[in-house]
């Protein structure tokens, strides 16, 4: 996932790219080599942590849900944020977001089809990961069979009232 | 232009001027502007659209137009201004640059060009030019940290320019849109040991005087600024033009085939084209929703001040242009078009916008 984000963010214009989850938890990011340029020559600015920016945005994202929801137009998948210092552009897959932050002065639309490229790969990515983990799982959870080969080896200290599964302190 | 099309043009342009003999309204004003748009002629545009303005004071479509046509103006000069400088750098034309980029609105380019400037000669000057950009870029922006940045840029050119009130004044501007009336004062002070007697400068002396008790420190006043996103003195709908000059832009933006609805909303008041009752309600609360949200968002992810959102989905495309004068937004079946957002931004006033498809 982060060589499609790297390669994204390594276009003129893009500041950086990231995937977000809904609930603001950056996922991967990468930050474009203009943004780090611009940083520098103007370094009193102060840089907002990707993490910060990613949280604020999925809470944008929310509002804008919020508001729209009555309305009962469905989800909307692409949200375009212009102001006077960035614009931000995002993408909406399955329970993510792509974020990418841009120049001011680039056109969003520029982006558009590199987004749509970009969220394929991501999703087939995210997919091609969940069948292999579904396989692991499968491999994990297989019935053991009437003679186990191994036996389990204990590790850690035995507790005197017997052993204690983990949600015994919940309960 | 060729021969031919330039003659047809001219006599569009003549029977555009016969129609507004006959009848001179703001629409035939509107009409000929768009004929000298088609020649190219600068002058001849800003010549129609001021008479036009005279007559018709307030006219968002002919305001449009003459903006534009500035606009294009201090681009073309920008540009010889930059081959210019390439060939003979001076303070001169340098100091031009600034001025005419600080003008366009394009504040960060301002100020790197006068760090651009600062770099090859130094000195008090560019300094100056760079607190400038930097205090536009806060009255753009309302970020604390670019109003501290502007005012510590200017202290740097008072020191260095200590005769001149220019650098002063553009502390006495940040301090008296945050509010911080005892720096206000300070201020004023030494504006009037270097220009006593100065009738301007002394009434506002004695109006920073009256404001000082109870005034906030310079840091607090711009955290607040930072806050609320909103200045001192700013009243809360400030500006924009009126609602009776609107609506023929809605009807004319709603006449497009694709267009389900425009909505122009400002304070408690709600202007829809295109639909009708509790649709028309909910949808304009809703377009105020996302607008003030993400006014405040904006100020929070710290990217500026919002000028136009666009959400996309099953149901179209939907564009709100956030500016001081209001929310205008256009509900479309499909992508939006360039001119739409062109309308919304004429609409809500909204002065700064960056380059790309809204210029």
């Amino acid at each position: 996932m982060i060589h499609i984000l790297q390669y994204l963010a390594q276009y003129e214009g893009i500041e950086s790219a990231s995937v977000v989850s809904y609930d603001g938890v950056l996922v991967a990011s990468a930050v474009g080599t203009q943004a780090g340029v611009q940083q520098a020559a103007l370094s009193d600015r102060e840089a907002q942590p990707i993490q910060t920016l990613a949280a604020l945005a999925s809470g944008w994202l929310g509002e804008v849900n919020r508001a729209v929801g009555p309305l009962s137009w469905g989800m909307p998948y692409r949200y375009v944020l212009r102001s006077t210092q960035a614009t931000l552009v995002t993408h909406v897959f399955t329970d993510s977001f792509l974020l990418l932050v841009l120049d001011p002065d680039v056109d969003p639309e520029e982006t558009r089809s590199l987004m749509d490229e970009a969220v394929g790969q991501i999703v087939a990515h995210i997919q091609a990961g969940n069948d292999a983990g579904s396989g692991m799982e499968q491999a994990a959870y297989a019935p053991q069979g009437a003679y186990p080969t191994q036996s389990t080896t204990n590790v850690g200290l035995s507790m005197p009232g017997g052993p204690l599964s983990e949600s015994a302190g919940d309960s | 232009m060729t021969f031919f099309s330039n003659l047809t043009s001219k006599k569009r342009i003549r029977a555009a001027l016969r129609r507004l003999s006959q009848d001179p309204t703001a629409e035939n004003y509107v009409a000929v502007a768009r004929e000298h748009v088609v020649v190219g002629n600068l002058q001849d545009i800003l010549r129609v659209c001021s008479e036009g303005l005279s007559l018709h004071p307030g006219n968002a479509e002919l305001m449009r137009i003459a903006e534009r046509t500035r606009q294009l103006q201090l681009d073309s000069r920008i540009r010889t201004l930059r081959q210019d400088l390439t060939l003979s750098p001076r303070p001169a034309l340098w100091r031009e640059l600034c001025d005419v980029l600080l003008e366009c609105g394009r504040t960060q380019h301002a100020e790197e060009t006068a760090q651009q400037w600062w770099e090859q000669a130094g000195g008090g000057e560019p300094t100056y030019y760079r607190s400038r950009g930097r205090c536009a870029q806060f009255f753009q922006g309302r970020r604390a940290s670019d109003g501290k940045v502007a005012w510590d840029l200017a202290l740097e050119a008072v020191r260095e320019m200590p005769g001149d009130t220019r650098p002063l004044e553009v502390q006495y501007e940040i301090a008296k849109a945050c509010g911080a009336w005892a720096d206000a004062r300070k201020v004023l002070a030494r504006i009037l040991e270097i220009a006593p007697g100065h009738p301007q400068h002394e009434q506002r002396f004695r109006d920073a005087s009256r404001r000082v008790h109870g005034s906030k420190s310079l840091r607090a006043a711009l955290a607040e600024v930072e806050a609320t996103g909103r200045f001192v003195d700013t009243p809360e709908n400030a500006g924009g033009p009126s609602n009776v000059a609107i609506r023929p832009l809605l009807k004319r933006m709603g006449t497009d085939v694709d267009v389900k609805a425009v909505i122009f909303q400002r304070g408690g008041t709600a202007l829809v084209q295109g639909l009708h009752g509790a649709t028309a309600d909910r949808t304009a609360r809703a377009v105020r929703e996302v607008g003030a949200g993400t006014r405040s968002s904006a100020r929070r992810m710290g990217i500026g001040r919002a000028i136009e959102v666009t959400v996309e989905g099953s149901f179209g495309s939907l564009a709100i242009a956030v500016g001081n004068g209001g929310t205008a937004a256009c509900w479309s079946r499909t992508y939006m078009k360039l001119e739409h957002y062109e309308a919304l931004h004429s609409i809500v006033g909204a002065g700064a916008q960056p380059g790309g498809s809204v210029a």
